[in-house]
């Protein structure tokens, strides 16, 4: 699938669904948002994963990219520069938007392609987060960023 | 979707791509199965499903809606406003009713939930307030929990808003992106305002409908003219500032409702009108709408170098070297028809005083006074100079009374007088202001007042042995509790002045002057004083 210079080749069991979304304020460009999920997601979705999160199993996980205005690009929030590849030990229970009991979540700030991104993961289950990125990085494996066109 | 919508769609990329590796159908199937099962659960609430509003409800505690119908949408709070429901606390439950972030906390981020009927039927913008680092670890975005300047707990027991406190590490990230990395979100702000007009954040959009009911009972509890009336004036981004606690019921049935800088009053006949900063001090003090003023009727005006807000019965005034005042009843109304600080009165200086009677009024302005008292008629207006030497005579409970008309000019433009209870303030640019009183000023008045023989008076009425005295520009009147007031002029008056006036041989007059001919004589306790004014001669006579 491609979008708004993205493109992610989805391995085995997972659904991606992405969109620009649309802009704040007049004459800009909106940024691009995908959502990648091991589970079908529906479509009224949160842009950080309410509405799918509740669905996930123990096996389960739930991505986030979702990107900022242009002018971030140079702040130090996102001073990371590339694709990051989320290591187990950077998952917590607390690090969701909204903590579901047995979840993890993990945020990740970079830039890339002179674009400013949030990587925001839901794995299903804490417990069994080294499985989980096992399947994230396969994910990840497919996916690339490029330049806005 | 029509077609021209898809079309723009299309046009900007906004329509939703999708693909798919998942086994076919196997997780639409639970989806479904579960939406299915809750559906014939929860049936009787079919309408709210086909509404959509089920939505949030569902997303967000949906086994808690399930097994207890009415818990989303009874609780003041919202769904999910228990501790455990995983989302954080509002910083009006925290804030002692202030939408603000507190102390030690930034804006991180923001999302919204389009279609809000708390911002009626636009978007709500809800802003996470993350604690600020106390130290720097791992990578951008959030410091570990050892930094953060707060402690995971549950929202407070005077609240229904029971959400998390500082527990979630979470950063939407569109605010305040300079900063590297915060704490947890200590607490959340809302508004119907767009965040980047209002904080250090940009304009790239994050929705989460789920979050549309979320609420405190510290905060706004439905769409309002007066919700409507902070949001149009630019709300966090308002000289108002941001909410402190809920609307509230005032008097009859007026609202009202508290922000950092002012207050918004509602009534029917003026709608929601703001007061602001000082202006809103004073207003409060004064009782607010249940007070002395009433309701506001118009917002406020900017008035040369400072701002006024007219209220139902008064007016309060804010000025930069004068600070704030106000003034209220009939004398208000009487400033307000002479056109307020921009009439010939200026601004108000002082706080409207009671004379001792309780029952009068009286306020002071840059350029004169007004006053009043139920028994003696209309609001009266003194000027500068009148109302100054009044002042000094210590005003209505001082020896002249209220006045008993306006301040009005001599004829021939001579100056001004004022007509009081008991006596009289003359002002010329020559002379100043002058007050003749008592008896002597009913002997000025037969003198034919300022504009007769006796012109202005020279200065303050006297006390003299055995009586008082007042000096004119061209005579002089005199009064002892025996005589009575009495007036002479000219060569008259010279020559009984050389002669010792009251305490000399003559005593105090008997009579006004009178003229025979061209001799003009007065009549003294012990003698008469006459003056020829065809030779100019002075004649004395003395009666012991």
């Amino acid at each position: 699938m491609r979008i708004a210079g993205m493109q992610v080749r989805l391995p085995p069991g997972w659904e991606v669904r992405g969109r620009r979304q649309a802009p704040s304020v007049a004459n800009r460009k909106g940024n691009a948002l995908v959502h990648c999920a091991t589970v079908s997601m529906p479509a009224e979705r949160g842009d950080f994963g309410s509405g799918v999160v509740t669905l996930l199993g123990p096996d389960d996980v739930f991505v986030s990219l979702f990107e900022y205005d242009p002018e971030a690009r140079g702040a130090r929030l996102f001073s990371a520069v590339g694709l990051p590849r989320p290591a187990p030990s950077q998952f917590s229970p607390g690090a969701l938007q909204r903590p579901l009991p047995g979840q993890s979540g993990g945020q990740w700030f970079f830039s890339l392609s002179g674009r400013a991104f949030c990587l925001h993961v839901v794995l299903g289950s804490h417990a069994r987060r080294n499985a989980s990125c096992t399947r994230l990085s396969a994910l990840l494996d497919g996916l690339s960023i490029g330049a806005d066109a | 979707m029509t077609r021209a919508t898809a079309a723009a769609l299309d046009a900007l990329g906004a329509r939703e791509v999708s693909a798919s590796t998942l086994p076919d159908g196997l997780a639409q199937r639970a989806v479904d199965g579960a939406t299915g099962w809750l559906s014939r659960r929860t049936s009787r609430r079919g309408f709210f499903l086909r509404a959509g509003v089920i939505g949030s409800a569902l997303a967000v505690d949906w086994l808690g809606f399930a097994l207890k119908p009415g818990t989303a949408y009874a609780a003041v709070c919202g769904p999910g406003s228990s501790c455990s429901s995983g989302w954080t606390v509002f910083c009006a439950t925290l804030n002692k009713g202030a939408n603000t972030c507190p102390p030690n906390s930034i804006a991180a981020g923001w999302w919204k939930s389009d279609g809000a009927s708390l911002c009626g039927g636009n978007a709500r913008y809800i802003v996470d307030c993350n604690s600020v680092c106390r130290c720097t670890s791992g990578r951008a975005g959030i410091c570990s929990p050892s930094c953060w300047s707060c402690s995971c707990s549950c929202g407070p027991s005077w609240s229904c808003d029971q959400r998390r406190v500082c527990c979630n590490a979470f950063r939407y990230g569109q605010c305040n992106q300079q900063v590297g990395q915060v704490g947890a979100i200590v607490c959340r702000v809302v508004s119907c305002t767009p965040p980047w007009k209002w904080a250090n954040c940009s304009t790239a959009p994050a929705t989460d409908n789920a979050t549309r009911d979320h609420n405190s009972d510290f905060l706004p509890q439905a769409w309002t003219p007066l919700t409507a009336r902070h949001v149009a004036l630019g709300e966090q981004a308002s000289v108002l500032g941001s909410t402190v606690g809920g609307e509230f019921g005032v008097k009859g049935a007026g609202r009202a409702q508290r922000y950092e800088r002012g207050r918004i009053s509602w009534a029917s006949p003026y709608g929601a009108v703001e007061t602001v900063a000082q202006i809103a001090n004073l207003y409060v003090a004064l009782g607010a709408e249940a007070g002395i003023l009433g309701f506001p009727m118009r917002p406020p005006q900017i008035v040369g170098p400072g701002r006024a807000s007219s209220f139902e019965r008064g007016r309060i005034s804010w000025h930069p070297t004068i600070g704030v005042r106000y003034t209220e009843g009939p004398i208000a109304a009487r400033y307000r028809i002479l056109g307020n600080e921009g009439s010939l009165l200026g601004w108000t200086i002082a706080d409207p005083f009671v004379p001792r009677d309780g029952r009068g009024r009286a306020s002071r302005f840059e350029r004169g006074r007004l006053t009043w008292h139920p028994d003696l008629g209309p609001v009266r207006l003194l000027g500068l100079a009148i109302s100054d030497r009044y002042r000094a005579l210590a005003g209505e409970p001082g020896p002249l009374g209220y006045p008993e008309e306006d301040e009005v000019a001599v004829p021939g433009d001579l100056g001004r007088s004022a007509l009081f209870q008991h006596g009289r303030i003359s002002w010329s640019s020559t002379t100043g202001a002058f007050e003749v009183m008592d008896d002597l000023a009913v002997a000025f008045g037969r003198a034919g007042n300022e504009s007769g023989v006796l012109g202005f008076p020279v200065e303050a009425q006297q006390a003299v042995t055995g009586g008082r005295v007042s000096r004119l520009q061209r005579g002089r009147i005199s009064w002892s509790p025996v005589t009575g007031a009495h007036w002479t002029r000219g060569p008259i008056t010279d020559a009984y002045v050389a002669a010792g006036a009251e305490a000399g041989h003559y005593g105090f007059p008997v009579a006004d002057e009178v003229t025979v001919g061209v001799v003009r004589r007065s009549d003294f306790q012990n003698g008469s004083i006459s003056y020829d004014e065809s030779t100019g001669i002075i004649t004395t006579a003395s009666s012991n």
